[in-house]
């Protein structure tokens, strides 16, 4: 059990360690465009496009690390005041209702969307770089597969807290 | 799939929201929760594919990406140790003036949290810096816990403010033109801000003790030299990406990037740009941008079955038919935002309510960017009115604890802010040209 936590946690925090390179890939793209543009004169084509890919992949990339940093905000008013065991049954109670259902029917419908991009070798034409669309479909699917996990072993930890055991 | 009319739909899908948010589950989930829920009752299951589409459009938008730009540069002058160094050049310019402490946090609120972007980390940032330096020189604690929380909050507002980075393309309106129009509003609440020190401290000078003398005696080279590494790059970093937005030169996500890029060579000039540094600014731009995307990927979801199901119009004809004209309409948008404030994050706020509410602005009759504005002071207000304040919260967890600043003191302080921020907000009905007097003579 220890073992499996550690590595679904290990995976979560690599997330953010891989997918933090794209905040300073886009500042360097971007900047390099503006030289380009506004300096030579010579536009690229492809900043455009790749800027956009990057934004799908800055934003669900590390999904899983800013869950196992307790990034994502709450409304807090009433939670802040329960005490660590409600707070426990509250956060269980959540994965089990909101969490889980919502989250396995968006990777489902993200994975027809990959299969379907794939297949018919779906191109965006925003510009005249025409790239294929699939590659970034696939890492907003990875985005949504990976948080599922750490979700799962938070809900294990506040099991845990509930059941007034202690889980290093 | 059962028929329910638009009604139904907008009081299950609102009702559904406040209830579901209220568990205190990081609330993207509980949105998105709603959203499937009742977009299944009403569409079946091609309301799927419809939430996949609206989270795929708004992850791919161009204008959304100085979010993260703006974040990232937030993050890396936060790193770049900026804050301590105005604070020091603030501190001899300014630490003579009876009450010049409370000031210079202001100052620093307009100046460096303008910057940060993120409301809990620039009230955080100004709380650490500013907060023990006035309290330990004997600064009355509502006097200082109150600048504190002015100062801190009066960087949403102060451009390049992140908060209007989203408002902009979720009312279709200018980046650019909200940034200049915020210009205005938020000097003068800054100067509604010291005035009100002053004038306190003036009648009051017990509150606030002159620093002494001998605090503030430094060679006049040493000074110049402080003034010059501290106070000039910031201003340059801002008024380089402000100045290209209102020149017309490159979009704001373009200017973003440049101000991102200037605020790592800013943090490599001061020597801070060691590896550990730059990893943890990535990992806490990437952390912050995550759940602030995944927020907004919810959000449009449930907005994307919202206006679909015909519920947008319910809630445009409820509003509209608000009795006392357009200005009664206002001041229920307004009322709305207020109350959301106490509770949401701004941005699930935005992203939520801004698709259904900001294209009543020009069928009341209001200029659109006026609006806008009008909308961001207003949520301001709400993040310092207590008893459900943002910042107070935040304040209260930032604070270190043998300070001891109570959360009474920190309200009694934070009041009369709140007046000052209705203040501006009439000063801008008033005189809608505060606002709209710089986006008007912006390069198009």
């Amino acid at each position: 059990m220890r073992k499996t936590i550690h590595v679904i946690e290990s995976i979560s925090e690599w997330t953010g360690k891989i997918f933090m390179w794209s905040m300073l890939i886009l500042v360097v793209l971007l900047c390099h465009e503006v030289f380009m543009r506004y300096i030579l004169d010579n536009p690229t084509i492809y900043s455009y496009e790749i800027s956009t890919m990057l934004g799908v992949i800055i934003g669900t990339g590390a999904l899983a690390y800013t869950h196992l940093r307790h990034g994502h905000v709450r409304v807090d008013v009433i939670w802040r005041n329960l005490s660590p065991k409600g707070q426990a049954i509250a956060d269980a109670v959540g994965s089990l209702v909101f969490f889980w259902p919502l989250m396995l029917l968006l990777v489902w419908t993200s994975f027809d969307w990959v299969i379907y991009s794939y297949s018919v070798h779906e191109i965006s034409q925003e510009s005249y770089l025409y790239p294929i669309v699939w590659p970034v479909r696939a890492v907003m699917l990875l985005g949504f597969i990976l948080i599922i996990p750490q979700d799962v072993i938070k809900f294990i930890r506040s099991i845990y807290l509930i059941r007034g055991k202690k889980l290093s | 799939m059962i028929e329910i009319s638009p009604q139904l739909v907008t009081i299950l899908m609102l009702g559904g929201l406040m209830v579901t948010i209220l568990t205190g589950f990081p609330i993207a989930l509980p949105i998105g929760f709603v959203a499937l829920v009742v977009g299944y009752l009403v569409f079946g299951p091609p309301v799927l594919d419809v939430i996949y589409t609206q989270i795929y459009g708004i992850l791919h938008n161009y204008l959304l990406l100085a979010l993260p730009l703006f974040v990232f540069m937030g993050v890396t002058l936060e790193y770049s140790g900026i804050a301590d160094k105005m604070y020091d050049a603030l501190f001899l310019l300014l630490g003579g003036l009876r009450g010049g402490l409370a000031i210079i946090t202001v100052v620093m609120g307009t100046v460096i949290a303008a910057c940060v972007g993120v409301m809990s980390a620039s009230v955080t940032l100004v709380t650490t810096l500013a907060l023990p330096s006035m309290i330990k020189r004997g600064y009355d604690k509502k006097l200082a816990a109150g600048a504190v929380a002015g100062g801190g909050t009066l960087g949403i507002l102060i451009p390049p403010s992140v908060m209007l980075v989203v408002y902009g393309p979720m009312a279709r309106l200018s980046v650019g033109k909200l940034f200049m129009g915020a210009f205005v509003p938020g000097l003068v609440l800054c100067g509604l801000y010291c005035t009100y020190i002053f004038i306190r401290c003036l009648f009051q000078p017990n509150l606030a003790p002159i620093v002494p003398a001998g605090e503030r005696a430094v060679p006049f080279i040493h000074k110049m030299r402080l003034f010059l590494t501290s106070l000039l790059p910031p201003t340059f970093i801002i008024l380089a990406v402000l100045g290209t937005i209102f020149a017309g030169i490159a979009p704001p996500t373009e200017a973003a990037a440049v101000g991102a890029a200037a605020a790592l060579i800013l943090t490599a000039a001061y020597r801070r740009l060691n590896w550990q540094n730059l990893r943890n600014i990535m990992l806490r731009s990437i952390n912050i941008t995550c759940m602030a995307y995944f927020i907004a990927a919810m959000s449009v979801g449930y907005t994307g079955v919202f206006l679909r199901s015909g519920a947008g119009e319910v809630v445009q004809q409820l509003v509209l038919a608000t009795p006392g004209g357009r200005w009664g309409a206002f001041a229920v948008i307004m009322f709305i935002y207020f109350i959301l404030g106490f509770f949401i994050e701004w941005i699930g706020i935005f992203f939520i309510m801004v698709p259904l509410l900001a294209p009543l602005a020009p069928v009341l009759g209001f200029d659109p960017v006026w609006f806008g504005l009008m909308i961001c002071i207003n949520l301001q207000m709400s993040f310092l009115t207590p008893p459900y304040a943002f910042t107070i919260f935040v304040m209260r967890a930032a604070a270190p604890a043998e300070l001891g600043v109570e959360t009474g003191d920190i309200i009694r302080g934070i009041v009369p802010y709140v007046l000052l921020i209705m203040m501006c907000l009439g000063l801008c009905i008033a005189f809608p040209q505060l606002i709209l007097w710089l986006p008007s003579m912006m390069i198009k």
